[in-house]
This record gives C-alpha cells, structure tokens and sequence, in this order.
C-alpha cells in the first residue's frame, strides 16, 4: 500500500471526475458550514453556548493578528478570507488524521493491474487543493491591492522608468508567480508527505507505532494553516500598503 | 506545465475547488463571522458604556461626598456662628434688663420718697394749720375780751409769727 503523487479517482459524473480529495473537500465544507449555521442560530450577547465561546476565541485571535499586522479598517476587510484560509486548512488537515483515511477503498483493476483506491484522502495532500487555495489567495491580494491603491499605484509598483526600479519591478513580477508556486507547494509537500509517513509507519506496524507521527501530524497541520494564513495575511498588507507604494 | 500533470491538477479539479472555497467563505462569512463580530463589537461597546459610566457614578459620588462635607462644614460654622451671636444677645439683654430694673427700682424709691415728701409737707401743714386755730382759740380765751377787734388780729399775727420764728 503506497499514497499516490495524485488523488484518485473514485467515480465520474459525466464528464466530471469525483476524486476522493474532492470528496474530503466536500465533507470539509459540510461540517464547517453546518458549524457555521448551527453557530449563527446561537449567539447571544451573553455567551452560554460552548460553540459560541470556540468561535468566538478563535475569530477573536485571527482578528487581533490581522489587527496588529494592519489596522483596524483593514483588518476588517481582510477577515473573511484570511480567517477562511486557517480555518478550512486547519479542518481539512486534522479531519485528515482521523481513522479511515486512507485505509477505506476499494480494489480497482487498472491497467491489468490490482490497485487499492481510498475512499477518503487528505485534502491539502491533493495539488489541485494547495493550486486552488494559493491562486485565490494571490488573485484576493491583487485584488485588494488594485481597490486600495488604485490601478496607477498598483502598476507603479511593477513598472517604472526608472531603468533601477524597472528591474525591481520585473523582479517582483516574478515574485508573485513563485508566491503561488511556494504556497501552494508547501502546504501540499508537508501534508502529503505526513500522509505517505503515516501510511508507511502503519503498514509496517499498525498499533500505537503511528501515534508519535499522529501527534506530529497535529503539530504540521496547525503550523501550516498558520504559515499559509499569515503568509496570505503579510501579501495582502504589503501590497495595500500606501508608504511601500514606490 | 508537464509537471503539474504528474501532480494530477486538471483544470476541472481546480475551478471545483476554487468555487468550493468561494460557497465555504461565503457561508462562514454569512453565518459565522459576521454574527460573531457583531457579538465582540456590541459586547465591547457595553463594557466600555459601562465601564465609562461606573467611572461617571464613581466621580459624582466623590464630588457629592465633597459637597456634602462642605455642607455640613458651612452648617457647623453657621451653628457656632448662631450660638455666639445668642450669647451676646443674651449678655445685652441681661445688661439691659438689670439697667431696666435698677431704674425702676430707682424711680419707684424716687416715687416713694416724693410722696413721703408730700405726706410730711401735708402734714406739716396741717400742723401748722390746727396751731394757729388752737393758737387763736387760746389767745381768744387767755386775752380779756374787751380787746378791740383789731388788737385781737394784731396779736395773733404776731404769735403766730413767733411760732413761725420758733419753727
């Protein structure tokens, strides 16, 4: 038993292929929505619900880095989506660690051969997952960037004629096409090489023999939702920045 | 973009999990933070309200505390104040009262005296008066009646003058 470079395919719709990563990143979306919804039925000003006290605790702390990083106007602005990038990385990571994944498949011949397909898969250890997340965190710092700054400002930054400046602007062209591939890229090699380690050490020995990678794995999957999210956090407020607008 | 193959991104894939992401930031954003926020801000406001009037009670009782000592100093003052001015008053009063009494008293002993005066001059006259009748009537009888009218009279005029003399 061996984890694939690539998330399998279980079945198709059509044309459509359902993969088991897809399917994780569905169920990742089910629970955190209905946390949501079931969340928003019971706030109150007065907490008493322990659903309330959790999100309120963590959304209170994302809040206050982004505050610090930035302002307060900013921070507001900036919330949504820095908050979902931790949030969905973090659930998918651990939701990841729980039993049957990668253990829950089936046997499917292909190409003559017997191959086992896992019914559910880590799903920052799919490519198209990390690609998907680093490309809107990119597009969204851009974004932010053109609607602070203003489009002149914002191409100020990359074109100049200043033939100095030029060259830095070229430079950071470049920049922001390795920030994708770097996101991207490490939240996928770190998620899926704890994968590949946890299936190796389980299909060496099963019991308690994975457990210190478990805990290990509990370590990477928040340090890499906080890097991905700081990171986001960090592009964003640097390109909104007015004073490093040359 | 042969690598990427190897990797198993299909374009499909990916704009699945790009609008997979966009649904979970709108619901979270829709049903979780914005709640939540609206919770924090509406809770920090009110303990900075009240945090903000307990310090406005705080001061209204210190400055109504001062006021009260201030209050209660004035009426101390005024107290002592009033009860010295009664003191004097009463000191006044009881000078004017005793200067009252002596002058009555004096006038009353003047009084006194004045009619035992009139009482002794009265009888003093009256005197007089019962003398000269008994003086008369003796006279009339010691001095033989054939004395001329007007001899009479010139005799008791002159006793009478002796008398007065004498007195």
């Amino acid at each position: 038993m061996e984890v694939t470079l690539f998330a399998e395919k279980i079945f198709s719709v059509g044309f459509f292929p359902i993969t088991n990563t897809l399917l994780t990143t569905l169920i990742t979306t089910v629970v955190l929505c209905s946390f949501a919804i079931w969340a928003s039925k019971k706030t109150s000003l007065v907490p008493t619900s322990r659903i309330q006290l959790a999100s309120e605790i963590v959304i209170e702390n994302i809040f206050s880095v982004i505050e610090n990083l930035s302002d307060r106007k900013r921070a507001e602005r900036f919330f949504p989506i820095v908050a979902t990038f931790f949030i969905f990385i973090i659930v998918a990571n651990y939701l990841g660690l729980l039993p049957g994944f990668n253990t829950i498949g089936l046997n499917e011949t292909h190409d003559g051969k017997l191959l086992f397909v896992p019914l559910f898969r880590s799903v920052n250890s799919d490519l198209n997952v990390t690609l998907a997340l680093s490309l809107i965190s990119v597009g969204m710092t851009h974004y932010y960037s053109i609607s602070s700054l203003g489009v002149v400002d914002y191409l100020k930054r990359y074109f100049s004629l200043n033939p100095v400046n030029l060259f830095v602007g070229l430079l950071e062209i470049v920049a922001e096409f390795t920030k994708i591939l770097s996101l991207s890229f490490r939240l996928f090699g770190n998620i899926f090489a704890g994968e590949a380690l946890l299936v190796t050490i389980s299909s060496l020995f099963a019991f308690v023999l994975p457990l210190p990678f478990l805990f290990l794995e509990i370590i990477v999957g928040f340090v890499q939702a906080a890097i991905f999210m700081m990171l986001t956090l960090v592009f964003i407020v640097i390109l909104t920045d007015k004073h490093t607008a040359h | 973009m042969e690598i990427l193959k190897d990797f198993g991104v299909q374009p499909i894939l990916l704009a699945a999990q790009i609008i997979n992401f966009i649904i979970l930031l709108l619901v979270l954003k829709r049903f979780l933070y914005k709640p939540i926020i609206k919770v924090l801000e509406e809770r920090k406001r009110r303990i900075e309200t009240s945090i903000n009037q307990s310090e406005e009670i705080q001061k209204r009782f210190d400055e109504s505390a001062k006021k009260q000592e201030e209050i209660l100093d004035k009426a101390r003052e005024e107290a002592k104040n009033i009860i010295e001015n009664a003191k004097e008053e009463s000191n006044i009063l009881s000078e004017q009262i005793k200067t009252e009494n002596k002058q009555s008293i004096e006038n009353a002993m003047k009084r006194t005296q004045d009619s035992l005066e009139l009482e002794k001059q009265k009888m003093v006259a009256d005197a007089h008066n019962q003398i000269v009748t008994m003086v008369a009537s003796l006279t009339e009888k010691v001095v033989p009646k054939t004395l001329k009218e007007a001899d009479k009279e010139k005799l008791i005029q002159e006793a009478i003058k002796e008398i007065e003399n004498e007195n």
